[in-house]
């Protein structure tokens, strides 16, 4: 009987932690959609975490949807993204962009010996990686969501920035592979 | 006496509330304040309109706040009144009194007011002093 009580509330607060989860990942992101720092939405999701932690509310119930609330914090300071830092944005993606692009095709032409746009294809190679690195460079700073209790990025968060990377490198490397297997098969 | 009151109501008086409260209880956090809301028959404010306020009174320096960490749990965040904030509510108390004052004077029936009350006096004569400034 005790056992199946313990139980049944262990399940309980499992369920309730997997919602209080999904709940905190809606939020964060609507939140980063308006732009509020990083710092603030550290504390905005401490905050919630700690009220239903302590209440055994519903965040849904408490809070209302991440998407209202988010809005009542951004009305609160005013948030938005300033002019300057969306065209860094804009003109960051582009360049990296083009730079890959750039970078592709010279390594095709490298494995082929053809020259790329009339320049010698290593100094395109060269090149694209200058490109995508000044587009990295360019974008604003990422702005971490840091958990004031810890004064460290959420543990959550930083696992997938960290995967998120994994898959964008991994997305890179087999670009690169392609193209230099596609040279060598038309070459 | 209901416990629901309208929330545009809750909206004037809410941050004058819970500076108050926190003035009252010294250092303290969110959920504390709720149920001390709700206590007090100002009804059931949920967090998502609790939280917001007490973030504008940070911004504002009429609070200040602090994280300790909870054993195994979340940790809680204990929020502090300024003096700056003990200020503003001083003054915001006397003003909200004055209004209130004026509000109850003004829809007040004469012929159902119980006899000798004259709730408007102070209040009146304070809003006049303020309009000759």
């Amino acid at each position: 009987m005790r056992s199946t009580t313990g139980n049944g509330s262990e399940e309980a607060r499992a369920v309730t932690a997997s919602r209080v989860d999904k709940y905190v990942d809606n939020l964060i992101f609507a939140l980063r959609m308006r732009n509020v720092p990083g710092k603030e939405i550290g504390q905005i999701v401490a905050e919630v975490e700690a009220h239903v932690a302590e209440s055994g509310e519903d965040p849904a119930e408490a809070f209302g949807r991440p998407r209202e609330y988010a809005r009542t914090w951004a009305r609160n300071a005013g948030h938005r993204q300033s002019r300057p830092e969306l065209v860094r944005s804009v003109l960051g993606i582009v360049a990296a962009g083009a730079g890959g692009s750039l970078l592709g095709v010279g390594v095709i032409g490298t494995a082929t010996g053809e020259s790329v746009w009339r320049l010698h294809p290593v100094l395109a190679v060269l090149a694209g990686i200058i490109m995508m690195a000044s587009g990295a460079f360019a974008l604003p700073k990422t702005d971490h969501v840091i958990d004031p209790r810890t004064g460290q990025e959420f543990e959550r968060i930083s696992r997938s920035g960290r995967r998120a990377m994994l898959i964008t490198g991994a997305a890179v490397v087999a670009w690169l592979i392609a193209a230099t297997v596609l040279a060598v098969v038309l070459g | 006496m209901t416990d629901q009151w309208p929330q545009s109501w809750t909206r004037a008086a809410i941050e004058m509330c819970v500076l108050a409260l926190v003035r009252q209880h010294g250092p303290t956090h969110g959920y504390e304040i709720a149920q001390r809301l709700r206590d007090a028959g100002l009804g059931d404010i949920k967090g998502g309109t609790l939280y917001p306020v007490l973030g504008r009174l940070e911004q504002r320096g009429r609070l200040r706040s602090e994280w300790i960490s909870g054993e195994g749990g979340p940790g809680r965040k204990l929020v502090s009144i300024t003096d700056e904030g003990r200020r503003a509510l001083d003054a915001v108390v006397a003003e909200w009194k004055t209004w209130v004052g004026l509000v109850a004077a003004t829809v007040e029936d004469p012929d159902n007011a119980s006899g000798g009350q004259q709730p408007c006096e102070a209040p009146q004569a304070t809003a006049r002093r303020r309009r000759e400034q």
